[in-house]
């Protein structure tokens, strides 16, 4: 490699770094770790935007998301099918929101998305349970799910129509100053 | 309007830019891509900035600022049509004109507010539309799918977030989103359009599309930009982009020594950001320290140095442990420095190291003091303000999760420690008032009675404790000064040995008093233990200021090195303490923990205790700057150590915390602490040594002096003798800094602004309330409007079926109307005082209950139902199209 990289062209790297919050060298680190997951499948040179995704299986084998109880959904959130198969843009676009220098409103939208289970753009009592459940390993019974959710709506549901809007999430997340440094994953 | 000077201002890149500019250039886009567009042709066939001329009207600015060169460039592009339509601006009529200033006003404004730029986005569009037919055809269906799906485009971080729609609908409002994010990213400084398309929330196909039409001076190949521009202007070009290129490096470089990153990393993903927000701290002081040695090396010890003066003593072990014997005669300490000017040779020029010494600590203190100030008011705008009046359920649900966080094991525990918390708080909720009886909560008082009095018993005996023994022990000091050296050198380490064991233990004690207290809450314990931990340090801290001031000061020649020394040894002892202390209090627990008695269990990092250790640690540090020079040299060792051992000793004997811990609150309150007591008492330590204290007479810099204040009074009488033309600094110094009228009028307008915020606060809350409960108020509002219409619409096919089957019953809208109605107006009545749009709302009820209301009078419902249903639809589209936009 040495201080030449040739995977991308110049043209290239200048329009990943004006469209994602990292650097140069970031956004080539991040290839390697992009390409670590299958070096067979992903080729050493993107000078022709070869066409490839990689499977949910091995986005999810990462380890800053093997844990994480909502890979599923932020794979599919940030994939271009919907379905949690990452082509390296996507791949990009995941760490550059979860990224430190990514502002509230952004990282606000994304994590909205998330918890958006059934992408109705509203995160409805069936979303708070879902969430509910990937958090706490099912040990809430279903009585007491129902009743954090209540409290959820009641607690942060604005214009009273039974469930969180966009905004509703957003005025929420201005209170929770910790937001900001958990919805970070480092690379 | 004919300019002549119009073609300058072409040239002129400055001008280029200027906003009138980019409002008049955006016309032709818009035209292109708003008024030429029939439902036939959708917008994006007709690529407005794929066109070759639009291409090269758009890149002509930014790489000819040079006039010289216009005509060559006039040249190359014969076709440019701009200056026409200049000159004859007054005869073109420009349709696209109008709605174009009004988004340009929006733009222009433009904080990147979403909820500004929210529902705002597609008004150009729409209002672009003049009356024709099927413009207004046009414009329907665009309304239609405003409706559907609520906001589309915009940028900011809210941008295309809503695809619920259908397919065809989709592309084209896509599109349509797209160019008014393009037209509206051209309106900005290349710098704010960068970290705009930074912000949107599309993927990186479109931003990458986007960003190619919005900067079309990107994605001309660069041998087409060559040929354009002369040789000079080339060499500009190159320059600029060498310095473009060189900033991206640095920034880069800088970025990758960051230290840490990676420990930091594995910190965060096995503890999770709680833990982490210790060493940040710790990172963020050991900077601090850096800062503060790189100042005081360069500007008082480096030229210091090039006066030698020969030591008398033999380095020892134990001088390394404290700090006296040999050291003390080096640039180590206050009283090796001099009070003359010195100069390298007879031609140099001279450096007054008394003047340097007091400047140099003062601009240290002074940078020091708005760094903190700085850094204090942007952790409390981040994360105090307006938080905890949610503090609830749902945000400790939503934004729990710490993704951080890349353990197993650390996962399952922090599951099963939210678990615990929602079943709490569940708990809380169903019994909803588990009151405690009198007896009991009379046992609560006494209980956090009896352990504030013994905690404060235990300040006040260590207090005294200090007191005595120091005094006892410089009486022996002095008494054998002449007596054995190693002996008298060891008997200093006593003292500081003494407030190390204090500070370890103590801690503890208060740690298990809290324990016992059982509190409440688990904050009021972090409270509780914070402020006893504060209260012990800080009165330590005042019976050594005492002791050094009143004891020493008047004891000792050159009782500043003996103070430094003191100082020294004071964060040795802290050093290896601490160290200890991670090994007695971490490692020998986790054993224990872990092989002899289960119970106990793996301990946790105590964070509160360390970063108050730390603290105090940095208290002691900026103490020394006066005394001991470099002594921050040492304070940084010892963080960079301390990080090291805390590191390892946390990974491999700490467990994760199970208690919830605000992070970014408590870092707060920990710069809030380092600043209140910890630098103001610093500061008035050193004030009181500078203004009043007499310096000693045979060593440091201020000999000779009174005070170390009067070298700034005789050097300012000096400037006043010898340089006539600094007059305006001595008038300065004379009237203002040395006036105390001045600094009487200048805190009381620190504290009449003070007031005035503290009065626009009171007045936000009192809005946001108001507000929040408007919003409320609304939410009723569209719900019970939906409920007017499905009635409505109930009881229309009600009444359809119905005179069939000719069984007329009464018709149910009355059972809508009346109560409706009444409690509509209660509501009213309830949120009057700040609502003005509800009068329209108000109307619009009314105008439908009258259209409800009259068929029935006159002919029945049959012929009032269409009427009024197609008036609430369009009332209904109306009033949520305003709350899109008041949101």
């Amino acid at each position: 490699m040495g201080n030449k990289q040739n995977i991308f062209t110049a043209h290239q790297l200048d329009a990943y770094q004006d469209c994602t919050f990292f650097t140069r060298k970031e956004i080539l680190r991040l290839f390697h770790r992009y390409r670590d997951l299958a070096p067979q499948l992903v080729p050493l040179d993107y000078k022709s935007n070869p066409e490839v995704k990689l499977p949910y299986e091995l986005i999810s084998s990462m380890p800053e998301l093997k844990d994480n109880p909502f890979r599923q959904r932020i794979a599919e959130v940030f994939s271009e099918d919907g379905e949690g198969n990452m082509t390296l843009d996507n791949f990009l676009d995941m760490f550059s929101v979860l990224s430190e220098m990514a502002p509230r409103d952004l990282k606000a939208c994304y994590a909205f998305k998330i918890y958006d289970f059934n992408n109705d753009d509203f995160i409805c009592k069936s979303d708070l349970e879902k969430t509910l459940n990937r958090l706490t390993r099912y040990e809430l019974t279903e009585e007491e799910v129902r009743l954090v959710g209540e409290k959820v709506l009641d607690e942060a549901d604005l214009d009273n129509d039974g469930k969180l809007s966009l905004e509703d999430f957003q005025h929420m997340i201005a209170r929770a100053p910790d937001f900001l440094s958990t919805f970070h994953i480092r690379i | 309007m004919f300019h002549p000077e119009n073609d300058e201002g072409c040239e002129n890149q400055a001008y280029y830019h200027s906003e009138t500019l980019e409002m008049d250039r955006r016309p032709q886009d818009w035209t292109l891509g708003y008024h030429s567009r029939s439902p036939v042709q959708p917008p994006y066939q007709l690529p407005p900035y794929d066109s070759p001329e639009l291409q090269r009207r758009w890149n002509q600015p930014q790489i000819i600022p040079m006039i010289s060169i216009r005509r060559e460039r006039d040249a190359a592009s014969p076709r440019v049509t701009r200056m026409n339509l200049y000159e004859d601006e007054d005869r073109y009529v420009n349709p696209g004109f109008e709605p174009i200033l009004d988004d340009f006003g929006s733009s222009s404004s433009s904080t990147y507010d979403g909820y500004n730029e929210r529902g705002r986005s597609f008004l150009p569009g729409s209002d672009t539309d003049t009356e024709t037919s099927s413009r207004s055809q046009d414009r329907k269906r665009r309304r239609r799918s405003l409706g559907n799906s609520i906001q589309v485009g915009s940028f900011g971080g809210l941008s295309l977030t809503r695809f619920s729609f259908k397919k065809h609908e989709v592309t084209e409002e896509e599109k349509t989103a797209k160019l008014q994010i393009i037209s509206e990213l051209l309106s900005m400084s290349p710098n704010d359009r960068m970290r705009a398309i930074q912000q949107l929330t599309l993927c990186m196909n479109e931003k990458r599309q986007i960003r190619a039409s919005s900067f079309p001076e990107k994605n001309q190949p660069t041998d087409q930009v060559e040929n354009m521009i002369n040789a000079g202007t080339q060499f500009l070009y190159n320059t600029l982009i060498a310095l473009k290129r060189f900033h991206e490096i640095m920034s880069e470089t800088i970025k990758s020594i960051h230290p840490w990153q990676r420990s930091l990393k594995v910190i965060g993903g096995k503890f999770g950001t709680s833990v982490l927000s210790y060493f940040t701290f710790l990172k963020w002081l050991l900077m601090f320290n850096i800062l503060s040695f790189l100042i005081n090396f360069s500007f008082i010890t480096i030229p210091q140095s090039f006066e030698h003066k020969p030591n008398h003593f033999v380095f020892t072990g134990l001088d390394l442990l404290t700090g006296a014997g040999y050291f003390r005669e080096t640039v180590f300490y206050y009283g090796f420095y001099s009070n003359t000017t010195i100069q390298r040779n007879s031609s140099a020029p001279e450096y007054d190291m008394q003047i340097a010494y007091f400047l140099t600590i003062a601009c240290y203190m002074v940078l020091c003091f708005l760094s903190l100030v700085y850094s204090m008011s942007k952790s409390f705008n981040e994360n105090c303000i307006g938080v905890g009046i949610i503090a609830g359920a749902a945000a400790r649900l939503l934004c729990c999760w710490d993704f951080n966080i890349t353990n197993e094991r650390t996962v399952a525990l922090k599951k099963r420690s939210l678990s615990t918390h929602l079943k709490e708080l569940i708990s809380e909720k169903l019994h909803y008032k588990r009151q405690l009886s009198k007896k009991q909560r009379v046992l609560r008082i006494i209980i956090h009675l009896i352990a504030w009095i013994v905690s404060i018993s235990t300040t006040i005996l260590c207090c005294y404790l200090i007191h005595t023994f120091s005094s006892r022990n410089f009486q022996v000091l002095t008494k054998e000064l002449s007596g054995v050296k190693f002996h008298n050198e060891a008997s200093t380490l006593l003292l500081p040995f003494l407030v190390a064991v204090i500070n370890l233990f103590v801690p503890l004690l208060f740690s298990f008093i809290g324990f016992v207290e059982r509190f409440k809450y688990p904050r009021h314990e972090i409270y509780a233990l914070i402020i006893r931990n504060v209260m012990l340090r800080m009165s330590i801290i005042v019976v050594l200021c005492y002791y050094w001031l009143e004891v020493v000061a008047n004891h000792l020649e050159c009782w500043e090195t003996f103070v430094g020394e003191d100082l020294y040894r004071l964060v040795v002892m802290d050093f290896i303490f601490s160290l200890l202390g991670s090994f007695f209090g971490e490692f020998i627990l986790s054993v224990m923990g872990t092989h002899c008695c289960k119970r106990l269990g793996v301990p946790e990092f105590d964070i509160a205790r360390n970063v108050l250790g730390l603290i105090y640690a940095q208290i002691l540090a900026w103490i020394g700057m006066f005394f001991a020079p470099l002594l921050p040299a040492i304070q940084v060792i010892k963080f960079f150590v301390i990080f090291h051992v805390k590191k390892v000793s946390l990974m491999m004997n700490c467990q994760p915390p199970r208690k919830v811990w605000r992070a970014s609150h408590m870092t707060t309150i920990f710069i809030f602490l380092l600043l209140f007591p910890g630098f103001v008492g610093v500061l008035t330590l050193l004030g009181i040594v500078v203004w009043k204290k007499k310096s000693s007479e045979t060593c440091g810099p201020f000999r000779g002096v009174r005070a170390p204040y009067e070298s700034i009074s005789s050097f300012i009488d000096r400037l006043e003798e010898n340089y006539s033309e600094l007059t305006w600094f001595v008038w300065i110094y004379k009237n203002l800094l040395e006036n105390s009228l001045f600094f009487f009028l200048l805190s009381t307008m620190v504290l009449a602004a003070i007031y005035l915020y503290l009065q626009i606060i009171d007045g936000r809350r009192v809005m946001v309330g108001l507000l929040q409960e408007q919003i409320a108020h609304e939410g009723k509002d569209k719900a019970f409007l939906l409920g007017k219409l499905s009635a409505l619409q109930t009881s229309k096919e009600e009444s359809e079926i119905e005179p069939r089957k000719s069984s007329p019953e009464p018709p149910s809208s009355s059972h809508y109307g009346a109560p409706g109605r009444s409690a509509y107006h209660r509501r009213i009545s309830h949120g009057n005082s700040t609502i003005s749009d509800y009068s329209e709302e108000l109307d619009m009820i009314n105008d439908f209950e009258m259209d409800r209301e009259q068929p029935q009078n006159h002919s029945g419902v049959r012929n009032g139902a269409p009427n009024a249903l197609a008036l609430v639809l369009s009332a209904r589209q109306q009033a949520e199209e305003e709350m899109d936009m008041d949101y």
